[in-house]
């Protein structure tokens, strides 16, 4: 029996030398042909502007190449609207403005490539309403922090709103959607983007910016309450299904990028580019001055 | 209305025909324990048989006459009794373990005679002493990963418990072990099962053609049973390996009428970082330990009635405690299981069998981190919870030698917690998601029709199942059916169809058999999955080779994924049912296999050429793409040479091969030009880049990984003594020649991919001691 006992104590010492992992620098050769690359966003307060670029491949940091060689045609509810007139660096102009609630289709025609395709339908115009009370100075005595209550008047269908705000200090512009994202609290936002953090004003703030969305709300006046400042544009933006998920992909890519946690699944950034790569979407947007 | 004449026609039991007859019927037993034997073929000359249940019962109806009555069991002799049968006569079969000269053939057999509809490929039923040979990673047994040899079933990363069958995905398969669903099989983040091979008397599992009895998973069954007791003499085993330490022991508590069985396993992973921990005079500690405890009792309290209760708790803990500038610091990672069942089998007649069972499951993980100091004290808690108990009866009716009719039913509570945060600080205490705790209820019936006829055996059942949770009640039918056709001796065709729902759903990060897998039911907003198999195929056995194929095609509904970017266990406070993608998947393929089932070489050698693909609305516009373990190849070799097998030794080398496509991940591999995000362009300090260009791939799992392959080699060397204990030394080399498979990707900061191998060469040695 001791000589079982020896060969037990042995096993428990090679128990001591498990799992050596190895890591090693791997590059994959992706190796993918260049695609079109279509990013048009309809606006009715706007002429249409598209930009046309090739992909390239990811190991690849040059800039994008810019395509202007290509036809891009433009339909209005099945009705040819125009060509696109291309004006150097990607970039293609139709001097019109799109109509809320019309359906628009892209076609991009080009020798080297598969046709590309889109549609999209241009969302009603957010009903906004607001009000807003003095809190007090700020420091600098520079603007006033308010305490502003927002309504938004929802049209009946599938809406979603995504909102950010602009501020000028000394000449300074910050503009983007974090004027919303910790202050905010309200059953109809988009917890996708969530983040519990104990130190925010609801123990939880929204990355990059607040998506509201009418499920569950139809046709229903939308009530939150924020802080402000006296010299703030709040803007909401109505965006078409497509454009919607463009930027909500966008930002959960984003989040995924910055997280510490492994193994979590990826993103592919949405499109509704059949053939190719990009957005073509529409939205109307609603903007405030406080 | 059709649902319900279908049911109707399937209940009404084919008719028996009227002839004078008695019943034959009893137990089939090891002589040495009396344990019941699952599977035992016992057949009356000419050629009317029966195999015995899974608690060893047979019966068999007769005209009256004499009969030359027998009954075989691989690794037992096989015992024939003369009998004049007259009257309702009880027999019972005691056989005693040996090798006969056919019992190689008598293996070959017996899969035929245990589920007579089904091929070996739909249906597996290894026998314990084969996986007991088999070579292993780390000396450590186990059954789900010798299982993954099998064509169909794939580990879902290397050397990982997970597995997925015919496309499906690791929740999908129903794993029960002593007729109780258990919910979480993986130690050791996914590296070992939590089952121990000591205490486990039989492993069957199905990949098509499931039979009405079952339900509850869209994929497989893997149906284990626990060792009884010896009802004869106090026995043991204990065996070591570099992963765990393991004692079983069983013994009569009276004999021949009751006896139990105690297995206790514990990892030995962390004695030497407690050793390096001490002789360092760390200031705290970490570790990491699994154990498995199991038992079980038995007592046969007349002919007509046996009562078991079996008990099963696993647990894995990882824990960290630091002390340092007088804070404190703990960190603890639980998961594990508890299930218990108590079950009454009684004969009501000669001809009909029940079991009636009660049981209870539980899975928990925790995760505990706790920051304490003079200034400061701060516990963030989250622990997810499932528990399932339920009430369960099943009936055998031989009602000929011909046509057995099994029916049955259950009611089962199931109750989740899934992601309960608690976060605790000095000034709040916050506690979230307790609004998703929801409790489900479901009722399920079943009956199966068992008929042979000339060259023809059929299965033929439906399930009726009714789910009912929040507001919504779910009910769903599934039909069955299995066909065997053996048109002559040798070669038999087989054709099955299978429908299945499944009410409970796996979200999984990686199915890496982490902790932060969670069980969630299917509510209000989330439907139960569904699934339809078709599979057919053909088996032609000579003396010493099987040889067989099988297609099948998979459709499934109303599968659901967490959406991209999803993370749970992070600090993104959303509701799981916010989180994830509804949609389907479909799988199909063929799988090949050549078995040598006599001399002194034996084994397996297959081919599996398999699709599986999913579709989500919201994820890759709609389009179909691979399943992550969508793998196109996979040829699996699994074998063993008996050099030597006498009265006192036995010496035998073994051997596992296997070559798979790679798995399939995300990855971007195409940049491109973004439009920035609302109001980003007026920003004075410019768009941030990851506005300005998006890296992006054309579809989910665009990357395969390297092909996968290794060889494993395993050597035996069994002593046996007069007394009847033996030792047994097992050694095994995996993954001979060093093939570092990658076992994950990452990309670091720098944006440099990373490959991750775990398994190099690792040599191991185990110890078997049974007294």
């Amino acid at each position: 029996m001791k000589k079982y006992l020896l060969n037990i104590l042995l096993l428990l010492f090679l128990g001591a030398t498990l799992f050596p992992s190895c890591e090693k620098d791997v590059t994959f050769e992706f190796d993918r042909p260049s695609k079109l690359c279509l990013n048009c966003i309809l606006n009715p307060d706007s002429t249409i502007s598209a930009r046309l670029t090739l992909s390239r491949d990811i190991e690849n940091s040059t800039t994008f190449e810019p395509v202007d060689d290509a036809k891009i045609v433009l339909y209005e509810n099945d009705t040819e609207l125009g060509t696109l007139t291309p004006r150097g660096e990607g970039n293609y102009y139709l001097n019109y403005h799109p109509k809320n609630q019309n359906e628009y289709k892209i076609v991009v025609l080009h020798p080297d490539f598969d046709n590309l395709t889109a549609q999209t339908v241009v969302p009603q115009k957010p009903i906004v309403g607001h009000r807003q009370d003095t809190l007090e100075y700020s420091e600098q005595g520079l603007y006033y922090l308010l305490d502003v209550y927002y309504e938004i008047h929802d049209t009946p269908g599938l809406t979603n709103y995504w909102l950010y705000g602009k501020h000028t200090v000394h000449g300074v512009t910050y503009s983007g959607g974090g004027f919303f994202t910790s202050s905010v609290k309200a059953p109809f936002i988009d917890n996708f983007n969530r983040q519990t953090d104990t130190e925010a004003q609801h123990g939880f703030t929204y990355s990059y910016y607040v998506r509201i969305s009418d499920v569950g709300y139809d046709g229903s006046i939308l009530r939150f309450s924020t802080y402000g400042k006296t010299g703030l544009f709040t803007s909401f933006l109505s965006a078409d299904e497509h454009y919607d998920k463009y930027i909500k992909s966008s930002v959960k890519a984003r989040m995924n990028s910055e997280g510490e946690l492994p193994f979590k699944e990826p993103v592919q950034i949405y499109s509704n580019i059949k053939n190719g790569y990009g957005i073509f979407g529409a939205c109307t947007i609603t903007t405030i001055k406080l | 209305m059709k649902k319900f004449v279908l049911f109707l026609l399937l209940a009404i039991s084919f008719p028996a025909y009227a002839q004078k007859k008695a019943i034959i019927n009893g137990y089939a037993e090891s002589a040495s324990d009396k344990e019941r034997l699952t599977g035992a073929t016992v057949i009356a000359d000419p050629d009317l048989g029966v195999a015995t249940n899974n608690y060893g019962f047979y019966s068999l109806t007769l005209p009256l006459g004499t009969y030359k009555l027998s009954c075989r069991f691989v690794g037992y002799k096989t015992i024939i009794k003369q009998i004049d049968l007259k009257n309702d006569t009880t027999i019972n079969f005691q056989l005693p373990t040996g090798i006969e000269l056919e019992e190689i053939e008598v293996k070959a057999k017996r899969t035929d005679e245990v589920s007579s509809q089904l091929s070996s490929l739909s249906f597996l039923n290894p026998a314990m002493e084969e996986i007991d040979r088999m070579p292993v990673i780390l000396g450590e047994r186990d059954v789900l990963k010798t299982l993954q040899f099998q064509p169909g079933i794939k580990s879902a990363r290397e050397s990982s418990a997970g597995f997925n069958v015919r496309g499906g995905s690791n929740d999908q398969n129903l794993i029960l072990l002593d007729g109780v669903p258990v919910y979480n099989v993986n130690h050791l983040f996914g590296f070992f099962s939590v089952f121990n091979s000591d205490a486990i008397k039989s492993v069957s599992m199905y990949k098509g053609g499931i039979p009405a009895r079952y339900g509850g998973r869209l994929s497989s069954v893997l149906d284990i049973s626990m060792k009884e007791g010896n009802m004869q003499e106090p026995r043991g085993v204990f065996s070591i390996s570099p992963v765990s330490a393991r004692m079983t022991y069983e013994a009569p508590i009276k004999k021949d009428t009751a006896a139990f069985i105690v297995s206790l396993r514990r990892t030995l992973l962390d004695i030497p970082m407690f050793l390096y921990q001490a002789a360092i005079e760390r200031d705290g500690n970490y570790g990491y330990y699994f154990y498995d405890f199991n038992a079980k009792t038995n007592w046969i309290i007349n002919n007509r009635n046996r009562v078991y209760l079996s008990v099963y708790s696993g647990k894995d803990s990882q824990y960290s405690n630091d002390n340092r500038d007088g804070t404190n610091s703990k960190f603890r990672y639980n998961w594990g299981n508890v299930t218990s069942v108590f079950r009454w089998n009684h004969i009501f007649s000669p001809k009909l069998f029940s079991n009636i069972s009660a049981y209870y499951s539980r899975y928990q993980l925790e995760n505990l981190g706790s920051t304490k100091s003079a200034k400061q004290k701060v516990v963030f808690h989250a622990t997810s919870e499932m528990q399932d108990l339920a009430l369960k009866a099943d009936f055998d009716w031989y009602l000929s030698p011909s046509y057995t009719l099994r029916f049955g039913g259950k009611a089962s509570r199931m109750a989740f917690a899934p992601n309960i945060v608690q976060m605790k600080g000095d000034d709040a205490d916050i506690t979230l998601n307790e609004e998703q705790k929801n409790n489900s209820f479901h009722v399920e019936s079943f009956v199966e029709n068992n008929l042979k006829t000339g060259i023809f055996s059929l299965n033929l059942g439906v399930r009726g199942v009714t789910y009912i949770t929040g507001k919504k009640t779910y009910s769903y039918l599934e039909p069955r059916a299995a066909l065997r056709v053996q048109p002559h001796t040798g070669f038999s065709a087989t054709i099955s169809y299978t429908k299945m729902t499944q009410f409970i759903h796996l979200l999984s990060n990686s199915s890496l058999g982490m902790p932060t897998d969670l069980w969630v039911a299917s509510t209000d907003e989330v439907k139960p999955q569904e699934s339809r198999q078709i599979s057919a195929g053909i088996e032609q056995r000579f003396s010493k080779y099987v040889f067989g194929v099988e297609t099948y095609y998979k459709w499934m509904h109303d599968v659901i994924r967490f959406e991209e970017g999803a993370v749970f266990l992070s600090s993104q406070d959303t509701k799981w049912h916010k989180n994830i993608s509804v949609g389907q998947g479909r799988a199909y393929g063929a799988e090949f296999m050549v078995k040598k089932v006599q001399g002194k070489l034996t084994g397996m050698l297959s081919y599996t050429l398999a699709w599986s693909e999913r579709q989500f609305n919201e994820v890759n516009q709609g389009r179909w793409f691979p399943h992550k373990y969508d793998r196109r190849h996979d040829i699996s070799l699994l074998g063993e040479y008996r050099i030597l097998n006498n009265k006192h030794r036995e010496k035998s080398i073994s051997f596992g091969f296997t070559l798979q496509s790679g798995n399939n991940l995300s990855m971007p591999d195409v940049e491109y030009e973004g439009i920035y995000l609302p109001g980003a362009s007026e920003n004075t300090h410019g768009v941030p880049d990851w506005q300005q260009s998006k890296q992006s791939y054309d579809n989910p799992n665009n990357l395969k990984m390297p092909v996968f392959h290794h060889l494993d080699l395993g050597y035996n060397l069994k002593r046996k003594k007069q007394d009847g204990k033996t030792y047994t030394w097992s050694f095994s080399v995996y993954n001979v020649y060093n093939r570092m498979n990658p076992w994950y990707y990452y990309k670091n900061p720098g944006g440099q991919v990373k490959q991750i191998s775990i398994f190099p060469v690792i040599p191991s040695v185990g110890f078997k001691y049974t007294f």
